[in-house]
This record gives structure tokens, C-alpha cells and sequence, in this order.
């Protein structure tokens, strides 16, 4: 807690509040997130918050460019707090603000880094199970990070069960809507078809009002479901008949997109699981090779409410990052002009001279 | 990632310095493991988890003293903590039920269930979330756990040993 200068509460999350601050030895902006206290007398307590314990196991094995990143984990008093690297905004902010244009280049960058970051995720067993703009967090030099692993869990045991209640209701695969209780990677790759289509549309592709609505919107925008695109769909717990329903094709409503986009997306939105596209097969799809080159992340948009703070944090940062390296260097100074300064009576008694000077 | 102790930290572990003989430890800790074993059926948990929760018991020893920690409410707390680490999680107060049934049975005592609304219910429970706490602050929330039966199977395959000695290193 000594090491923390706690500066402004910035947000409330599902199990406590996170505040933003710095460290106080590097001048690092950190921020840190307090997991509620735990409240014995409580009926339905249980120690500590259980998504929190998910959180920091899975972030603790995942360390990636595009997965948020963890730096300390500490308790005080009876509390708990996990410390992030500060993030400046997420995609839905960049989605919800009409001032900027994405352009294609923009969004197969942000493709890459999504996809890149749910690959390191999958490779390690890990599935996160709550993928949606508001948790696809963008750091300071604009690198897209995942975040929010309260949800995420470790699959490849054959017989785990789970539960379907997972992800948001608008990028929830169409298995987990039917009720299937083991289920792979393949439901996070159908919520970022979702995103990317969310990404070229800037409003929400298929946003149902509750599991049926999701379906019956589903239904309509991709065909219906049957036993021929998707072998066992009728078994599954909850499935449910629609009226058969045309697909619209993807070229219909992204009008604006390239014909490896509309490949890539009509990959990930496929209603068989077991056909869906992987993330590594993702990241060698022509999409990413041809066409225009993705853009650098540190040129991608910011959104306007965030640029002035951006550009002043930056600068704040660059400042104290300099003022430290003056610092060091001073110090570096005074220790070798103590040392010159020294004269040399005995030579035993300048090395313990030196010594010393190194400890200060 | 997995933690490890040398041969002297087990060797002088911090009961031995609370003057506690080697034999006293050994047979409590033994005891602990046990009753997670048990615990553990009682459950339903899968084997995994259960000697999870050993090892993270074992480890504390390794760090604190039994003078300092009760080995009943440490088991109690392993056995917790690796449900919350190893996902088939169940509820404090099933395994505050299926603990008291081991030692009613275990001691001779009356078998019966505590009672929630009762204070003594409360401490129970306020007791294994204190040693929940206090297992993840020592290990730094470090939790992960490198079971050495794996590789016991493993040798015992390559060994071509019966099946009956893979099965005592698992319980």
C-alpha cells in the first residue's frame, strides 16, 4: 500500500471499485482495483470473491502484449488489491463516437490485436467467455488489450461442465443460447465475428432483447439453424425450432467491405462449432495478408473526450520518466565525484570508502 | 511457477523452531491430509482438487508454524481455497458441514448438524475465511500446484509397477 499513491476513483467493477495511481517509485500510472471486503455475518458470503480468485490465477499464467497485464496482487488489512496497468478508453467508446471514421485499415488492426490476444488465451487453455467492446481495453500507446477474466475459464478437461449462462447476451454463440453445456474455444471466436461486425456496422450487429430475441435475431441475419449446417443442433438442451429463414448475405450489409473481410467474418459466424475458424487460423487468413496494411496501433483513433488527457498524460509521463533518469544520473555524479574527491592515505581504507559510496 | 522448498527449509520448518518434535508434526500434518481426504469424498470433488488442497496445506507448514495455525482450520481453508483455484467450487457451508461430521465421527461425539443460526456456526466460518486469507497472502495468491502424482504415474507406467501402487499414491 506504501508503494501507491492513490489519486482518483475511476470506475466501479462487478466485485469493488478501481482507482487510478501512481507508483510511487518509477512515477508508473497504475490502476488499482480494491476486491470488497469480505463480510462474514454475510449469508451468502464465501471469502474472497470468487471471479476475483479466476481473474488472478488465469492472469497470473497469461502474460501477452495483448492480454491486460498484472503487475502486483497485495492485501491490506482485510482487503484485497490486484494492480493493472492503467488503460486509456475501450472499443466501445471508440464505436459510440460518431466523430471518428473508421477506416479498414483501423479495424484489421484492431482485428489483429483481438485475435492475436484471444490466440495466447486459447494456446493456454483458457477460455474468456465474456469478449465485447467494453472489455477490449486500449493502452496508452493505443495496444488493444483483453481484460475482465472474472468470467474466464480453463476448458480441455473432457468432463468439466458449464454453464451456458455465459458471455453478454449480443455476442453470445448460438450453442450457448441452445443450452450446451461443454462447449470450446469456438464461443469466443463467434463473439468476435460479432465485433468485427460491430466494428464496420458501429452499432451493435445482432442485439436481442433477451435468449430468444438473440436467436430470432440471429435466425434472420444468418439462416436458420438446421441438422444440415449444423450436425446435432436438435439434441442440444434448449433447442428450440424457428421458421425457416433466408441468410442475408454478408455483401448485402457490409457494403464497404472486402471480399476477404466478408470471407473471414462468414468464418467466424458459422452456426457449427466445430467448423468455426480458430484464432491461429484466423491470424493466417488472407485477410491479414492482402489489401491494405493494418495500421500502427499508436496512429489508431482516440476518441475525442480522451485526447486532451492522452496527450497530457504522455507528457506527464515522458516528464517524470526524465526527471528520474536526471535523478540517477546526479546521483551517479556525486558518487564518482566523492570518490575522486577522496584522497588516498591507505588503500584499505578506500576501498571501504567506496564502498560505502556504492550503498548510498 | 510451482513452488519449492529445499531440503533445509523442510528439514527446520518453523513448528521444529516453536519446539515442536518431528514426530508430533509429522503425525498432525498426516492427520490434516487425511481429513481432506475424506472431506474430499464427501464432496464429490475430483481427486485433482483434493490433493490440491494437500499440497497447499503441506506448503503452509512449510512456512508457519503449527503453535500459530490449527491444523483443523487449515485444512478446512486448503481444502477451500483449492476449490476456488481448481473451479468445482462449493460452498463454505457445506465444507464447514461435512468437516464437523468427519471429527464427530472421528472423536466419538453425537452426530449432529451446526446449527447456522447459532454464534458458534459464525466463528466457524469467520475462522476458515481468516485461514483462506492468510494461505493466499503467504504464497502471494501463488497458487499454482504441479501435482507430483502425475509424474508417479507416469514412472509407475515406465516401470511397468501394478496398478495397486498407482492407486495408493493417488489415495
Amino acid at each position: 500500500m506504501d508503494k501507491y499513491n492513490i489519486e482518483a476513483l475511476i470506475g466501479e467493477g462487478t466485485y469493488g471499485v478501481v482507482s487510478r495511481a501512481t507508483v510511487k517509485a518509477t512515477g508508473q500510472i497504475v490502476a488499482i482495483k480494491k476486491i470488497r471486503k469480505i463480510l462474514i455475518q454475510n449469508q451468502t458470503d464465501d471469502g474472497i470473491n470468487f471471479s476475483a480468485i479466476r481473474e488472478i490465477k488465469i492472469l497470473q499464467e497469461l502474460k501477452h502484449d495483448n492480454v491486460v497485464n498484472l503487475l502486483d496482487i497485495f492485501a491490506h488489512k482485510s482487503n484485497v488489491y490486484l494492480v493493472f496497468e492503467l488503460m486509456q478508453w475501450d472499443l466501445q467508446e471508440v464505436i459510440e463516437d460518431k466523430s471518428i471514421i473508421l477506416k479498414p485499415a483501423d479495424i484489421k488492426s484492431y482485428m489483429k490485436m483481438l485475435l492475436q490476444g484471444i490466440e495466447a488465451c486459447h494456446r493456454n487453455w483458457v477460455l474468456h467467455r465474456d469478449l465485447k467492446p467494453n472489455n477490449l481495453l486500449m493502452s496508452i500507446n493505443g495496444d488493444l488489450k483483453l481484460a475482465d477474466f472474472g468470467l474466464a475459464r480453463q476448458y480441455g478437461s473432457p468432463n468439466k461442465v458449464f454453464s451456458p449462462q455465459a458471455v453478454t447476451i449480443f455476442y453470445r454463440a448460438p450453442e450457448l443460447l441452445f443450452g450446451a453445456k461443454s462447449y470450446g474455444p469456438s464461443v469466443d471466436i463467434w463473439s468476435i465475428g460479432c465485433i468485427f461486425a460491430e466494428l464496420m456496422l458501429r452499432t451493435p450487429y445482432l442485439p436481442g432483447t433477451g435468449e430468444i430475441d438473440q436467436l430470432r435475431k440471429i435466425c434472420s441475419a444468418l439462416g436458420t439453424p438446421n441438422e444440415s449446417n449444423w450436425p446435432g443442433v436438435t439434441c442440444l438442451p434448449n433447442y428450440i425450432k424457428f421458421t425457416d429463414h433466408p441468410a442475408t448475405p454478408f455483401k448485402q450489409l457490409f457494403t464497404a467491405a472486402s471480399d476477404e473481410a466478408i470471407d473471414l467474418i462468414s468464418k467466424m459466424l458459422l452456426f457449427n462449432p466445430s467448423n468455426r475458424i480458430s484464432a491461429a487460423d484466423a491470424l493466417n487468413h488472407p485477410y491479414f495478408t492482402s489489401g491494405v496494411k493494418h495500421t500502427n496501433p499508436a496512429d489508431l483513433p482516440v476518441p475525442f473526450a480522451k485526447k486532451a488527457s492522452l496527450l497530457q498524460q504522455r507528457q506527464v509521463l515522458a516528464q517524470v520518466q526524465q526527471q528520474l533518469l536526471q535523478k540517477q544520473q546526479q546521483q551517479q555524479q556525486q558518487q564518482q565525484q566523492q570518490i575522486q574527491s577522496q584522497p588516498e592515505p591507505i588503500q584499505v581504507d578506500n576501498v571501504e570508502q567506496t564502498q560505502q559510496a556504492q550503498q548510498v | 511457477m510451482n513452488l519449492y522448498f529445499s531440503d533445509e527449509e523442510i528439514q527446520n520448518s518453523p513448528s521444529r523452531k516453536d519446539g515442536i518434535s518431528f514426530e508430533i508434526e509429522d503425525n498432525l500434518r498426516r492427520y490434516g491430509t487425511e481429513v481432506i481426504q475424506e472431506a474430499g469424498i464427501l464432496l464429490e470433488l475430483p481427486q485433482a482438487t483434493t490433493v490440491t488442497g494437500q499440497v497447499i496445506f503441506q506448503r503452509f507448514y512449510c512456512r508457519k508454524s503449527l503453535k500459530e495455525y490449527d491444523v483443523k482450520t487449515l485444512a478446512m481453508g486448503s481444502l477451500f481455497v483449492s476449490t476456488k483455484f481448481t473451479e468445482p467450487q462449493r460452498k463454505i457451508r457445506d465444507i464447514l458441514n461435512v468437516f464437523t461430521l468427519i471429527w464427530q465421527k472421528k472423536e466419538g461425539l453425537p452426530i449432529d448438524y451446526i446449527d447456522t443460526t447459532k454464534q458458534a456456526y459464525w466463528d466457524l466460518k469467520g475462522d476458515v475465511i481468516a485461514a483462506e486469507f492468510d494461505i493466499l497472502k503467504e504464497f502471494g495468491f501463488l497458487m499454482y500446484v504441479d501435482l507430483p502424482h502425475k509424474y508417479i504415474l507416469n514412472y509407475m507406467k515406465l516401470l511397468e509397477r501394478s496398478k495397486e501402487l498407482a492407486q495408493k499414491s493417488w489415495n
